[in-house]
């Protein structure tokens, strides 16, 4: 480079360069400066470093230096980063609690401690929002999702499905003789002693007050009867043990449905679930009713011989009971 | 033409059985030694530009490949990039993050780091990463089933220390709008 400036000058320049915001105008026409190439290359590099720099520095991730060099590079390193951390932010927002920093020293287990915290509270969250909170079990948020998505796979396959619909005979009297704490407890009671009742693959919840329901998958009316009348039975012998000589025993009435080809809704199923149980509760309690209505002691009696049919022709063989005490192989007239 | 080295995934053998001692791994110089030595001789009798060429297309078909192989079946945009992270990492091929992700309007900007094919290489003054340009290209194109160009706009090479690449869709309206 001939220079017509002396080393002062020189470094005078370059000083104002790094100092201000941009080229001072009276240089812009400096000759000696504009025809320089490597002054250029210089200069542009300075600028892209001061504009990417005053960039980051008020949070602005979107200016793109296109100048090569190191000190720049390291720069444009770090705006990549916090590129991918907004990135991660927002998958986070979204849910993804899978994302993690590794780049950002400190700020990094900062960043994974709290995405770690928020699944954590989110799991819960979500645990709640559908689980009964007295009983523990699951809720009404959380059958009704069940029964929509078991209706949406009976209208693609028509793999059967029931209902049953339990409430508890009497319950006011029972907050009303021995207070809401026996009430609350008579809830409990019942949630613990019929949870057992089902298979894992059933949804077994409470949808409010003293309303109890089940979703019974691959089940058709007659295997839902003869799960009904087994809650039935096991609740009319249950007691619960409240200090007194006497313990508090308290039936259930069941109103039962199973999915039929005209539904259109998984509400026609509980409305005549809730129409059996009804019927239930008008014809004396501690009962079981259907709806579509089948005579259940019938129902029972023709289950029970089919059953003992195929345990005499299946002597030889060993299969374990399933979770409901019978065979591992449904009965014929369970799943249809 | 007759092909004599069509590729298939059964080519690269069984390593497990073939090397009980040394194992799966080897020694990232020897890659390279191998990857650039062959980029020399491939420029000396075909010339820089059909050079870039084989080896942004040799990526493509690895990347189509490593695709099948490694991320298909994927359901979303979030499986296919947290797949694809998991994997090129767990691989030590490099260590990607997303600064962009807007694959339905054809954009992607995104970082490799401790990249496999440049990262410690002395500054050269061009952007290396051709082989990976058609790997990545390769990576969106299985996933969208559409066409899209990886360019590296910063290179370990250039000074950078990250490769970053800016992945476009071709065709697509809303990146041409």
């Amino acid at each position: 480079m001939s220079s017509q400036r002396n080393d002062n000058e020189w470094i005078a320049l370059i000083d104002t360069f790094l100092r201000l915001p941009r080229i001072p105008d009276d240089l812009c026409n400096d000759a000696e400066l504009t025809e320089n190439p490597n002054f250029q290359k210089l200069h542009r590099y300075i600028n892209d470093l001061r504009d990417l720099s005053a960039a980051l520095s008020r949070g602005d991730l979107q200016m793109f230096a296109y100048t090569k060099g190191y000190i720049l590079s390291n720069m444009k390193a770090l705006q990549a980063n916090l590129r991918h951390l907004t990135w991660q932010t927002k998958q986070v927002a979204e849910g993804d609690f899978s994302q993690r920093v590794e780049f950002l020293g400190e700020f990094s287990d900062s960043f994974n401690e709290m995405t770690t915290k928020l699944q954590e509270n989110n799991l819960e969250l979500e645990r709640l929002a559908n689980v009964d909170f007295l009983t523990q079990i699951p809720n009404r948020r959380s059958a009704m999702q069940f029964l929509e998505q078991t209706f949406l796979l009976y209208k693609r396959t028509l793999r059967v499905f029931s209902i049953m619909i339990m409430d508890i005979d009497y319950f006011k009297s029972v907050n009303d003789t021995y207070g809401h704490d026996i009430g609350d407890k008579m809830l409990k009671h019942v949630s613990t002693t019929l949870r057992g009742v089902f298979r894992a693959s059933d949804m077994f919840c409470r949808i409010g007050g003293e309303e109890f329901l089940a979703i019974l998958p691959e089940t058709n009316l007659a295997g839902a009867v003869c799960i009904a009348e087994r809650v039935r039975s096991i609740m009319e012998n249950a007691a619960l043990d409240i200090g007194s000589a006497v313990p508090l025993k308290q039936t259930i009435s069941i109103g039962v449905s199973n999915a039929l080809p005209g539904d259109e809704k998984y509400n026609d199923i509980i409305i005549r679930s809730d129409n059996a149980l009804y019927e239930a509760k008008e014809n004396g309690r501690n009962r079981v009713y259907t709806n579509p209505p089948e005579d259940v002691g019938a129902l029972l009696k023709s289950l029970s011989r089919t059953n003992a049919k195929r345990r005499q022709s299946r002597t030889a063989d060993d299969s374990p009971p399933d979770e409901h005490g019978g065979s591992a192989a449904p009965p014929a007239n369970i799943a249809e | 033409m007759t092909r004599k080295y069509k590729f298939f995934w059964d080519l690269i053998g069984d390593v497990e059985d073939g090397r009980p001692n040394l194992g799966d791994s080897v020694d990232l110089e020897t890659y390279r030694l191998m990857q650039f030595t062959m980029r020399d001789v491939l420029e000396e009798r075909f010339g820089t530009d059909v050079t870039d060429d084989i080896f942004f297309n040799a990526g493509k078909l690895a990347g189509r490949e490593f695709f099948r192989q490694y991320i298909d079946p994927v359901e979303s945009v979030d499986e296919f990039v947290s797949k694809t992270q998991s994997i090129l990492k767990n691989k030590r091929i490099g260590i990607l993050r997303l600064e962009e992700a807007m694959i339905d309007k054809g954009r992607v900007l995104l970082t490799i780091d401790e990249d496999l094919d440049c990262s410690g290489l002395p500054e050269l003054d061009y952007e290396t990463c051709i082989y990976d340009e058609g790997f990545i290209s390769s990576l969106f194109e299985c996933f969208t089933n559409e066409k899209w160009k990886a360019e590296e706009i910063d290179c370990w090479c250039t000074g950078a220390r990250t490769c970053r690449f800016l992945v476009t869709q071709e065709n697509c309206e809303a990146v041409n709008a």
